[in-house]
């Protein structure tokens, strides 16, 4: 059987089952979870916006079912703005999307995106939030923010039951640094403060999934695994852009009513998207490197001397006889 | 004023370069420690590569905004590239090529060696009068292939297709600022290849052989790869616009050939030339040896907005002959 035929084989699976993502395919539908994919679609389009070519306008859509009316949508902008959003409804399907300025500004750095829907079913409070972080960045309006941290230290929002936040996603000039093989923290918050033994699932596009609980600072630190395996290595693509969603938990007793419904316990669940590229020893070599340039080194040093040495005149002594000079004559 | 005018002329300029030289390279290298950015314009190799670097080298951005379509040259986008020149030209114009001379932390790790090499007392080489000519003409290929490679990537140039975008910043990727100025910040990951793709494999190994090349050629020969910079080849471009000149007087002119032996560059045309007011050559580095060496009252003249802030005077000769200070003629 050739490639195509399994690709086109695979592709109809894919149509007959409507698999959206592979990422979403893992968790269970009782979650909320922003994507640039629409729900019912095929994975067409990039995971992630480009940190390099800004786009004005965004537009998320929101995977997961049973949206009700309870819901309520804000993004927070790098200057600490917060702006509501409503939830949009294109081609019968639910997005949010909100429009973002040009230029070195107040749009200029990273936006957290949410969605919060609150039901009551079977005496439960259940509270799911979707949390979006992007950059809004090109490197033609420069990196002054670089030194300013508070543009790139985690945001969180006070009014958010459940949020999760990375640490130092985001390097001085705005662009993710999460790789394989590194050590990825992140905290957990609950109305802003750090909420420990929360539990956090981590689920990798090719369904690795690793279960962790906060700290007593709120924080969950784990290495990301290497799963960028190419076929071959013409194929390798060192900007492969591979996702993953982390989905934080938590439950505790607590009365009270939503809109009139009675309930006695609070489930909170929340999902952060994130996404990793290959780590840089997978597509890079020192010693390579270090081969090359010593090589490089050595012969021009070697050829600088042979072309000395070739320049180099024997020594001659020149006698001048004066007698044979004047019988010559 | 005239004491303090006879005070400068009697300058020993190498000490003061060499100490210029210095704070420049502190600065460009770990300027970022203390939060001064100076932008994506500078005309100098602060290379963008050096993590906390005090600024970026204009070459580098040049590549990024030539990577357009040939259609948005005429728009906002198109301007940018303007825009950016305009910034480079406010950059430059006070001190002209002397950026090369004083600033440039590759031309002041290539005076570091050669000052190396002098110590061990190693003879240095020249090249011959074609040689240095038809060598310097790379300098203007590099700058060519500088805008035309990144207008490959988005165009179809000629029917050609496009090129992949791992040549966007190609000439960084062979240039030996990159691979050697982020040690400074002790980061050697730029001397790592590539092999993410065959473009990248080849543009970051042909960047070490080139290192490797620099670092040779610059034991042996002062200023070696300031010969094939296409920034010294872009300085050119505008350095009739420049405040900071210098300026030789040939009716005083004796053609010692003193001028052209302290050259650090080899630049015969500084002692040949009698007709020519502008002594700012192509490969000219304005680090103004030559006018210390002058023997002959107002010979060369450093002048910036047309006032002489330097000037060849016959004591400021014998003074600098008597401490020995005579700039390389004899001594390497």
């Amino acid at each position: 059987m050739t490639r195509s035929t399994v690709t086109v084989l695979l592709a109809l699976f894919q149509l007959c089952f409507l698999l959206p993502d592979p990422t979403l395919a893992v968790t269970k539908n009782r979650e909320l979870v922003f994507s640039l994919n629409k729900p019912s679609s095929l994975k067409s389009k990039p995971q992630f916006e480009s940190e390099h070519r800004p786009v004005f306008k965004r537009r998320y859509w929101i995977h997961g079912s049973g949206l009700s009316a309870a819901v309520s949508a804000f993004v927070r902008h790098p200057d600490g703005s917060m702006q509501d959003l409503a939830i949009e409804t294109a081609d019968n399907l639910p997005c949010i999307s909100f429009q973002l300025r040009h230029g070195d500004g107040p749009h200029h750095g990273i936006h957290n995106s949410y969605v919060i829907h609150r039901q009551v079913k079977d005496g439960t409070l259940i509270v799911r939030t979707a949390k979006w972080s992007t950059v809004h960045h090109s490197c033609a309006w420069g990196h002054d923010y670089k030194y300013n941290s508070s543009r790139l230290a985690p945001a969180t929002v006070d009014k958010v039951p459940l949020e999760l936040s990375g640490i130092d996603l985001w390097d001085g000039n705005f662009h993710v640094q999460t790789r394989s093989g590194q050590k990825l923290q992140f905290t957990v918050f609950h109305y802003g403060k750090p909420l420990p033994d929360a539990k956090i699932t981590v689920i990798s596009d090719k369904k690795w999934v690793r279960q962790l609980v906060s700290d007593s600072q709120g924080t969950i630190s784990f290495q990301m695994i290497r799963d960028y395996y190419p076929e071959s290595w013409d194929r390798f693509q060192k900007t492969k852009n591979s996702n993953l969603l982390l989905k934080a938990e938590y439950e505790f007793k607590e009365e009270g009513s939503l809109d009139g419904v009675p309930y006695t316990s609070v489930q909170l669940v929340s999902t952060l998207p994130w996404r990793y590229f290959p780590a840089h020893q997978d597509f890079s070599s020192y010693q390579a490197g270090l081969a090359v340039g010593g090589i490089s080194f050595l012969a021009a040093v070697a050829g600088l001397f042979f072309y000395r040495m070739k320049r180099r005149r024997p020594f001659q002594e020149f006698a001048f006889d004066e007698k044979t000079e004047a019988k010559g004559k | 004023m005239k004491r303090l005018k006879r005070k400068v002329n009697n300058l020993d300029i190498r000490r003061f370069r060499t100490a210029v030289q210095i704070m420049m390279f502190v600065f460009i290298a770990y300027g970022g420690y203390l939060a001064v950015d100076l932008g994506n314009h500078l005309p100098t190799f602060a290379c963008a590569f050096i993590e906390k670097g005090v600024g970026t080298c204009f070459l580098f951005g040049l590549q990024h905004r030539m990577t357009i379509p040939f259609d948005q040259l005429g728009s906002f986008r198109g301007l940018g590239i303007l825009i950016s020149v305009f910034w480079f030209l406010a950059w430059f114009i006070v001190l002209n090529k002397a950026w090369c001379g004083y600033i440039c932390p590759l031309g002041t790790l290539q005076d570091w060696i050669t000052a190396l090499r002098t110590r061990l007392k190693i003879r240095y080489s020249q090249y011959s009068g074609p040689g240095f000519k038809k060598l310097g003409k790379i300098k203007y290929i590099l700058l060519a292939l500088i805008v035309l490679i990144p207008l490959g990537i988005s165009n179809a140039i000629l029917g050609l297709p496009k090129l992949s975008h791992d040549f966007s910043t190609f000439f960084c990727m062979i240039c030996p600022a990159r691979t050697i100025l982020p040690l400074f910040s002790g980061d050697p990951s730029q001397l790592a290849v590539d092999f993410s793709s065959v473009t990248r494999m080849v543009l970051t190994a042909l960047g070490m052989v080139v290192t490797g090349l620099f670092v040779a050629g610059a034991f042996v020969k002062k200023r070696f790869f300031c010969l094939f910079c296409p920034m010294s080849a872009f300085h050119y471009l505008f350095s009739k616009m420049g405040l900071l000149k210098l300026k030789k007087n040939g009716s005083s002119c004796t053609a010692c050939g003193n001028c052209y032996r302290a050259c650090d560059m080899g630049i015969r045309e500084i002692a040949d030339d009698v007709t020519h007011f502008n002594m700012v050559n192509e490969d000219c580095m304005m680090c103004f040896k030559c006018v210390a060496v002058c023997p002959e009252e107002n010979c060369l003249q450093v002048t910036l907005l047309g006032k002489p802030i330097y000037t060849a005077t016959e004591e400021g000769f014998h003074l600098r002959s008597q401490k020995r200070i005579m700039y390389g003629i004899n001594a390497d």
